[in-house]
């Protein structure tokens, strides 16, 4: 199976909170803890501010460094290429909370660290991540990576991949 | 026929007077929980969008159990407002309510009796607690009641008066054949107005379309625009006059549609050009007034004039002002003047495009219409100065936070205090419930059945089940007015021997719906093209003439001088400025609250914190800082929070979302924020809200 990866189109996000609510109800999460969250970015200078929401989740990254802090080898990839936390082995050390660039993981109360999984339950049947259909503006996207890039649109180069290889573009207006 | 849903899912929607009406389910999972989703199978086509939830309906899973949930009837045993109650059973409760009703009527008549049923769950077919409550007071006696559109009222009576029609928008899909979008102060971003407004708006941008904000602050809804013009809350008509000033000298109306299409524009071309007054609206007198550059405001009227189909679409925040008729009844102008109405992806101002979706039945009301109507805004200072003859001793206050929700919260607290005995019903212990004497506990959405139409820009019906039992010992306001009404003695006659399956299985049967699709998908969607708005009256005026005295759309309107207002949509200018309260209020609606409903849902509030929002050049001269804790005052109120210090507001204007709870702390300032402890009562000359017309200074906490 190919590898999909996740868009995110910021020119589409209006950081309406759709996706975050739809996975901590999914994900069965505490009120304070999130598997994605929508980040605002407010810059510029009246009259010309400007605004854009990132969503972040875990990016099942190719060379993940939670994996690689892992003390107990608890984390590694599926077959799929989702990153994947086996409960079983997880120690809660809270090594990957630390190793992980992008701050997709947390420590859920049982102790256990938490992040998404990539709605493997949903994907297997065909239909898109829980984040992605609760896109009203259909910013959000899960998919080939030889996708077509949406006319207008470039990856955002200002996101820092940290060098391990995210499974996520951000795309942007072209201007 | 929309695909089947999983057996274990149940279709509902969320019933929240947002602005759209969106498809959920709930299904139970493996392990046993209960989690929201939309229809996964569910195709989604330019044509068929999926009518896709935000996260208010999203959340809805975290209300079942919120802490502010009522479990049991509750007698209050604390002074009003203190919050403290006792459980009592259901019958002990029912009675008093009963016996309550029965003593207030005998004693001074139904008409002292306030029925105020809200929009908290607002758009149920039957069961919401205004409907169930309506039918009650119908079948019961002659009570006062609360009324006036504390949403679009100027909006409304401007179509009423100039089309002859309320609902008058064409449909959002058209957006996708516009060129040009002007959102005047319009934020779907935050308050949807139509499941798939900022889609549609988002890939009509993608084709090409301009989209253009107007807005005291770059709203959520600037991501999706080219251009944002600031501009200084209730000098909206004052941009529209220059706009039209530069259309009309740069020969760019359509002056044949104005001589086919509409009756009075010589009147508004003489006050635009200063034949009246020998002040010509310019741009530059426009930018005085509004803030917004003089040649911003040429390009606006040249795009506006120029780049068709251009789709100008109002929001309600610039109607909520003190003379908000004036730019609810300017918008349309504009859009004839530009030659968009009755374009596809053109288009006039609207408060709906649809009227109620597909048509089904409702409960009938019974032999009494309301004693009196008193006024939703004004209420409060009605009774407190005496206004109301006879005078009110009850409330019975259902699905509605009434002293937060209208202006003037203090005083509106204040006028409970006063009443001889106060029932609310509510899902949740609200601001307005601490003044309760009971508390009757209702159930949520999610725990009753109900046929709801879609919100006023499409044309659906959903069947929303009952996902769960309600909480504790809550019960949908049908059941609960069924058993006062048995009290009462005309329990027969409230329910027909009819629980609320059985109304909508009567509804059903009605030949024109698809009761299958209704009852396996919970949704019926027509498939007919959409809505563009006065497209016949465009085509052929005499063929199809609108409801108005001349048949034509109507400038100049004589309902407007019967309210003090000019006749024609001219600008006036707020005079209330005060002083001491040198910054203007703005109160709009929050994404992540529906007015004061989802307040008691902590998934949402958590995600923004509740702020003053406050330009830099304003914070600085008063030493705030991000995040410090500032006071708010008006000649009404103070209330304390956050500040957030901010480029995306103009300078001059403070911004609080509405819908906070009202907490008032012992030095009586408002912990919560409530927007409205900072409103007047003061309305529009037409009785319209004027919310955000507020005049408040801001300081730092002490």
């Amino acid at each position: 199976m190919t590898e999909a990866i996740f868009t995110i189109d910021l020119a589409r996000c209006t950081g309406c909170q759709a996706c975050s609510i739809a996975c901590k109800d999914r994900a069965d999460l505490p009120d304070e803890l999130d598997w994605l969250r929508v980040e605002a970015h407010e810059g510029g200078t009246y009259p010309e501010p400007t605004l854009y929401y990132r969503v972040v989740h875990c990016f099942h990254c190719a060379r993940p460094s939670c994996a690689d802090a892992c003390p107990t080898g608890a984390i590694d990839r599926d077959r799929q290429g989702l990153v994947q936390i086996d409960a079983s082995l997880c120690s809660a050390c809270g090594a990957c909370v630390e190793a992980c660039p992008f701050g997709a993981i947390v420590l859920e109360p049982e102790g256990l660290a938490g992040k998404c999984d990539g709605c493997p339950d949903e994907t297997s049947q065909g239909w898109e991540p829980t984040c992605v259909r609760a896109c009203p503006t259909r910013a959000l996207g899960y998919g080939s990576p030889e996708r077509d890039l949406p006319g207008g649109r470039i990856t955002d180069p200002q996101f820092d991949d940290h060098g391990i290889g995210p499974a996520v573009r951000y795309w942007r207006r072209a201007r | 026929m929309p695909e089947r849903q999983d057996k274990s899912c149940i279709p509902f929607t969320c019933t929240l007077d947002c602005g759209s009406r969106c498809e959920l389910v709930a299904c139970r999972g493996e392990d046993g929980k209960l989690r929201i989703d939309t229809p996964p199978r569910r195709a989604d086509t330019v044509e068929q969008p999926r009518l896709v939830p935000c996260a208010r309906g999203r959340g809805q899973r975290r209300l079942l159990n919120a802490r502010e949930r009522v479990h049991h009837p509750l007698r209050r045993t604390g002074p009003r407002g203190s919050g403290q109650f006792t459980p009592i059973p259901w019958d002990e409760a029912l009675d008093e309510v009963a016996s309550a009703l029965r003593r207030t009527q005998a004693r001074y008549g139904p008409e002292a009796v306030l029925h105020a049923g809200g929009a908290g769950a607002i758009s149920g077919r039957g069961f919401s607690g205004a409907a169930a409550s309506a039918r009650f007071f119908s079948h019961w006696g002659p009570v006062t009641q609360t009324s006036g559109n504390m949403s679009n009222h100027c909006a409304s009576i401007a179509a009423e008066w100039m089309l002859g029609e309320r609902v008058s928008g064409s449909d959002r899909a058209t957006l996708l054949d516009s060129r040009l979008i002007l959102l005047w102060g319009m934020n779907p971003a935050e308050t949807r107005m139509g499941p798939n407004t900022t889609y549609f708006v988002a890939r009509a941008r993608d084709q090409g379309a301009k989209v253009i904000l107007i807005d005291p602050r770059y709203t959520d809804t600037g991501i999706l625009a080219d251009q944002w013009v600031p501009i200084r809350p209730g000098t909206d008509a004052a941009l529209a006059a220059a706009m039209a000033y530069v259309m009309e000298t740069e020969e760019l109306v359509d002056r044949a549609f104005m001589a086919s299409h509409t009756v009075g524009y010589a009147s508004y071309r003489a006050y635009i050009l200063g034949r009246d007054d020998s002040s010509p609206k310019t741009p530059a007198w426009a930018a005085e007034r509004t803030g917004v550059r003089a040649p911003t405001i040429q390009q606006l009227a040249r795009d506006y004039a120029m780049v068709k189909p251009a789709a100008l679409l109002p929001g309600w925040g610039p109607q909520r002002t003190r003379y908000g008729e004036q730019i609810a009844r300017a918008a349309i102008v504009l859009a004839c003047a530009s030659g968009n109405v009755g374009l596809r992806g053109g288009g006039l101002a609207s408060v709906g495009t649809r009227v109620g979706g597909i048509d089904a039945g409702a409960l009938p009301y019974g032999p009494h219409g309301p004693a009196r109507r008193i006024s939703g805004i004004t209420w409060a200072t009605d009774l407190l100065q005496g206004r109301l003859d006879p005078s009110l001793h009850m409330a019975y206050i259902v699905a509605s936070n009434l002293i937060n929700r209208s202006p003037n919260t203090r005083a509106n607290a204040h006028a409970l205090e006063g009443l001889d005995f106060i029932v609310v019903q509510d899902p949740f212990v609200t601001p307005t419930a601490r003044y309760a004497d009971l508390i009757l506990p209702a159930s949520i959405e999610m725990e009753r059945p109900d046929l709801v139409g879609s919100w006023g820009h499409d044309s659906h019906l959903f069947y929303s089940r009952s996902v769960v039992e309600p909480a504790g010992e809550a019960r949908t306001d049908y059941w609960i007015f069924a058993q006062l009404a048995q009290r009462l003695g005309f329990g027969p006659a409230y329910t027909e021997g009819k629980d609320e399956r059985a109304w909508i299985e009567d509804y059903l049967a009605a030949p024109h719906l698809d009761a299958r699709s209704l009852r396996e998908c919970g949704l019926m969607r027509t498939e007919d093209e959409p809505r563009v708005a006065l497209a016949d009256y465009r085509a052929d005026p005499l063929a199809h003439p609108l409801p108005t005295a001349s048949g034509k759309i109507e400038i100049v309107n004589p309902q407007a001088t019967a309210h003090g207002l000019p006749a024609i949509p001219s600008y006036v200018e707020d005079g209330a400025r005060d002083e001491q309260y040198p910054l203007q209020l703005i109160t709009p609606h929050s994404k992540l609250r529906s007015n004061s409903c989802l307040h008691a849902n902590p998934w949402l509030q958590r995600l923004e914190p509740h702020t003053a929002w406050i330009h830099p050049s304003d914070a600085a001269g008063r030493g705030i800082v991000e995040d410090d804790p500032v006071e708010v005052l008006s000649r009404y109120g103070t209330v304390r929070l956050p500040a957030k210090v901010t480029e995306r507001i103009m300078p001059g204007v403070i911004c609080i979302y509405e819908g906070t709870w009202y907490r008032p702390g012992r030095d009586g300032i408002d912990e919560g924020g409530c927007a409205n402890a900072l409103t007047g009562h003061e309305t529009t000359p037409s009785g319209g809200p004027a919310t955000h017309s507020g005049w408040v200074q801001v300081r730092r906490a002490k």
